[in-house]
């Protein structure tokens, strides 16, 4: 039998074992069903017979707390009228004294009372109840019931519903199996012939349509492509398999590639004047140079060659802030910066670029400090020679119109010795004066006045025009010299950061001597300005000296002075400039005072030469931009401003 | 043998049960009542007033007294069950009374029921609203309406009063026992008869639903009687006497219970208040010749 179930295709054993379960189930099922709905029926009439008995315990309420006999006789002929299957009764008073009994099978109403049946299936049953009334016991009822013809009933209907059940089963699990043999387990069948054929190559792409329904054909069609697609992916497999065997070669080759580009970056950094740092999001150094090593021995003892360090610590502590402010800014963008350094006595400057990596900092460090020297030296020496080609201008326009003047001058000192001779004439005429006849001396007074306007004439008023037109010419030129010169400004691109650190430097002597805190704001987004760096450096040494020595003016202790160094973008007039600030807390300016501070000689200082601010605001007004000092009065601090518009930027 | 083993042992059990377990001293007594309405509305009415007796007489006698609700469906058999003692004791009307002493005079009047204070109440001959009849004497000819046969009001009076005003049983037209005063006053109301017995409880509660009906006659009898069987236990009879009596308005407990009766209380037994009843049922007879 085994044997046989093993021989059959897999859809012919699936149909037969779900075929066998199903019946299986279904006997279960149907039994089990049956079996409840004759508990369920039973247990109805049982309630149905109990609910009679309440019934007539009701309607023979009267006659049994009466006793009435004929009432209770009229009453049961016709309650066996209308149950047929009552075939006993018995009444009895309240002392259980029978007061009717009537049947072939006379139940008793001294049992226990409720409904009796020996067993469930049992024919004949006896239902009990007792009359109590208003809380007074008036008798009893005891009904005998015989079920016979209900049960056949029940039985005859439950056996009709299972059959009916079982047949309907049946032709549901049929009909469900033919459809699963037509639907499924013939369909698999053909699948498998199918894939056989596929299997012994022996299909085209047309034997698919054979297999009748639209699902089948798309089936078939599916496994086509399938098994097209495995020949595809057989043929990829080959093409890997080669290209596997010749990419060890490819690795080889690009390592090599990769060696030499490693080593031609090595040599690039081994020779970079520039020292390069590559540090992670926690600031340790994870890449350097030869030059950073040699930039950071040099200024720091902190760098060691390998182990962790961090790149903030290598500078000294005066500029770490500023150098974290970078870093912070420097994770999104690039930054360029200038830091100023000093150890040991010996000041760097120092152009900080950053470049942002995935997760880390690119940066790379140049010592500026000789350029930055030559450069100031090259704008002195322009600023130099300016002067000197001015001076000489000046001088050969002078020159050319002293030339003209010797001339003149030389007409007058021979117009003066003219007239000396004519002087010297009429002395000795004069000494022989008694001895000249009248005559004579008139002719030899007429022709000295005549020599003596004629050479005055000629001699002395015409060049003293000429020399008087020369003089004016000198001043026409200086005039006209100063109204053509203006002042030189150098434009180039700074940090400010940088000027305003190398300003506090400067007067480092002064205001540590008064532990002055000084303290600088810039606007985060003034990297770099592009104005006359010398001419502004020498405006705030002026502006920030004077504070300093306000706040040793005042009244303030040793330490308690404050300086504000602030520059911000600002406009005037809807021009765009930038603003320096310098606020001090110092001994501030009377109001009075305020209005004259810019002019020449006058200061607010006991010892001020009045010669910084005039010469400053000269700067700013000549650059185009303002100055002006604002103060609450004495001893209450001052501010001193400079606006300068901003310049079309040149990038060097 | 196992049967008789089993039977010994049951009854050796009943044995000692009986033995050990305390006397009996309950008292069960049978109050008899005749079923004047549905026996369950009889029982409805009367069971607080039953239910108060029983707790008065079981203080009074220091038993614990149970009395059952016996109803007759007939006044025979109402009269026979306290005439032959299957009931200890009864509520009669007075007609009920004078039958059952004819039957048993050993049977004793305890207590009557008092209305308004007296032992006396009114019994009424009516007519419909709108007839013509002015007295009982023109009632010859016409149709009449009587209650239960063994009625005091319903028949005995009724026939006393036509045989007084010389109307006999072969002068009325038509005439029949309706059973009950309610159907008299029904049947007058609707035209059926020309004029009926009715007791004034019954009567106002016509006039109250605005039934067509009114008083042609009016006339007194005796209240209600309260009486013992022969042969009843002095102790009780005694007692049941004493508690009756003891009933009265002024106490809540009471009220409740009397005011089914409609009565306010009981008066000592007057046997000569049933003789008017007495001499109508005994000369009944003469309304038939």
């Amino acid at each position: 039998m085994l044997k046989l179930f093993s021989s059959w295709s897999i859809g012919t054993q699936a149909f037969w074992v779900m075929l066998l379960v199903s019946f299986t189930l279904l006997g279960v099922g149907v039994t089990s069903f049956s079996r409840t709905l004759y508990s369920s029926q039973l247990k109805h009439l049982e309630e149905d017979i109990e609910k009679r008995t309440a019934l007539f315990s009701t309607t023979l309420l009267d006659a049994i707390i009466s006793e009435d006999l004929p009432v209770l006789e009229t009453t049961l002929q016709g309650l066996k009228q209308i149950h047929p299957n009552l075939i006993g009764a018995e009444f009895c008073n309240y002392r259980r004294d029978p007061i009717l009994s009537w049947g072939t099978n006379i139940p008793s109403c001294t049992n226990n009372f409720g409904l009796e049946s020996e067993s469930p299936f049992e024919i004949i049953t006896t239902s009990r109840k007792t009359i109590i009334f208003e809380g007074e016991n008036f008798g009893s009822i005891a009904l005998r019931w015989d079920l016979s013809q209900p049960f056949k009933v029940l039985k005859d209907r439950v056996f009709q519903f299972t059959l009916s059940l079982s047949a309907a089963s049946l032709l549901l699990v049929l009909t469900l199996f033919i459809v699963i043999k037509v639907l499924v387990v013939r369909p698999i069948g053909r699948i498998d012939r199918y894939l056989r054929s596929v299997e012994q190559q022996v299909v085209d792409s047309k034997s698919s349509k054979k297999y009748g329904s639209k699902e089948m054909i798309h089936l078939c069609e599916g496994v086509d492509i399938l098994h097209r697609s495995m020949l595809e992916e057989y043929k990829l497999r080959e093409e890997r398999e080669y290209l596997l065997a010749t990419l060890e070669d490819k690795v080889d080759e690009r390592t090599k590639e990769l060696k030499l580009t490693n080593n031609q970056l090595s040599s690039i950094m081994n020779n970079m004047v520039e020292a390069l740092f590559v540090i992670d999001s926690t600031r340790q150094v994870m890449i350097h140079n030869p030059a950073a090593t040699k930039l950071f021995t040099t200024l720091s003892d902190n760098l060691v060659d390998s182990g962790e360090v961090n790149f903030i610590s290598l500078f000294p502590s005066s500029v770490q802030p500023q150098i974290e402010k970078i870093l912070i800014n420097s994770t999104s963008q690039h930054i360029e910066e200038n830091i100023f350094i000093e150890t040991g006595g010996t000041k760097n400057l120092l152009e900080l670029s950053t470049a942002p990596l995935s997760s880390n900092t690119l940066i790379l460090l140049r010592d500026i400090t000789l350029q930055r020297e030559l450069e100031e030296r090259r704008q002195m020496e322009s600023f130099q020679s300016g002067v000197a080609e001015m001076s000489i201008t000046i001088m050969h326009n002078i020159g050319n119109i002293l030339a003209g003047l010797v001339g003149q001058i030389h007409k007058v000192k021979k117009g003066g010795e003219s007239i000396n001779r004519v002087t010297t004439l009429l002395m000795q005429l004069l000494e022989k004066f008694d001895e000249v006849p009248v005559d004579k001396q008139r002719k030899v007074i007429a022709k000295s006045v005549e020599l003596i306007d004629d050479k005055l004439r000629g001699d002395i008023v015409k060049p003293a025009r000429h020399l008087e037109k020369g003089v004016n010419s000198i001043s026409e030129i200086i005039r006209l010299q100063k109204s053509n010169i203006k002042p030189i400004f150098q434009l180039t691109n700074f940090q400010p950061r940088t000027l305003i650190n190398d300003v506090v430097i400067m007067l480092e002597p002064q205001h540590k001597v008064n532990r002055i805190a000084i303290s600088i704001d810039i606007t985060d987004e003034i990297h770099e300005l592009y104005l006359p760096r010398n001419q502004l450096f020498q405006v705030l040494v002026n502006i920030v000296k004077n504070s300093i020595e306000a706040i040793a003016e005042s009244k303030l202790k040793n330490g308690e002075g404050k300086i504000v160094i602030q520059l911000t973008k600002s406009k005037v007039d809807k021009v765009a400039g930038y603003l320096f600030t310098v606020e001090d807390n110092g001994i501030g300016i009377d109001s009075a005072q305020l209005k004259d501070l810019f002019q020449f000689g006058k200061s607010s200082k006991k010892d001020g030469s009045g010669v910084g601010l005039h010469s400053s605001g000269n700067f700013a007004n000549s650059f185009g931009g303002k100055m002006w000092v604002d103060s609450d009065g004495v001893e209450r601090g001052a501010s001193s401003n400079v606006w300068l518009p901003l310049q079309q930027r040149i990038k060097v | 043998m196992i049967k008789k083993i089993s039977a010994a042992v049951v009854t050796l059990a009943v044995t000692l049960t009986t033995v050990i377990a305390p006397a009996q001293a309950d008292i069960d007594l049978n109050f008899g009542l005749y079923a004047s309405d549905k026996p369950t509305a009889v029982v409805k009415q009367f069971r607080p007033l039953i239910t108060k007796i029983e707790d008065e007489l079981s203080r009074e006698l220091g038993e614990k007294v149970s009395i059952h609700t016996r109803i007759s469906p007939t006044y025979e058999q109402a009269i026979d069950k306290l005439a032959t003692g299957e009931v200890d004791f009864s509520r009669f009307g007075p007609a009920s009374y004078v039958l059952v002493k004819d039957k048993n005079p050993a049977v004793e009047l305890i207590a009557m029921e008092s209305k308004k204070g007296k032992n006396m109440r009114k019994g009424y001959i009516i007519a419909h609203q709108d007839s013509s009849l002015q007295n009982m004497a023109e009632l010859k000819g016409k149709r009449f309406a009587f209650g239960s046969e063994k009625s005091t009001i319903g028949r005995y009076f009724a026939q006393l009063l036509l045989t007084e005003a010389g109307v006999n049983s072969s002068d009325l037209v038509k005439q029949n026992y309706l059973g009950r005063h309610d159907k008299v006053g029904e049947s007058v109301a609707k035209g059926d008869y020309d004029a009926g017995a009715m007791k004034s409880s019954t009567f106002k509660k016509f006039l109250k639903k605005g039934r067509k009906i009114r008083v042609l006659k009016e006339f007194n009898l005796a209240t209600k009687a309260w009486a013992v069987r022969e042969g009843v236990n002095d102790r009780v009879k005694t007692g049941l006497t004493k508690v009756l009596m003891a009933f009265s308005n002024e106490k809540d407990g009471d009220k409740k219970a009397l005011k089914i009766l409609k009565k306010d209380g009981f008066l000592p037994a007057d046997d000569a208040a049933y003789n008017t009843v007495r001499k109508a049922i005994h000369n009944s007879s003469q309304f038939f010749e």
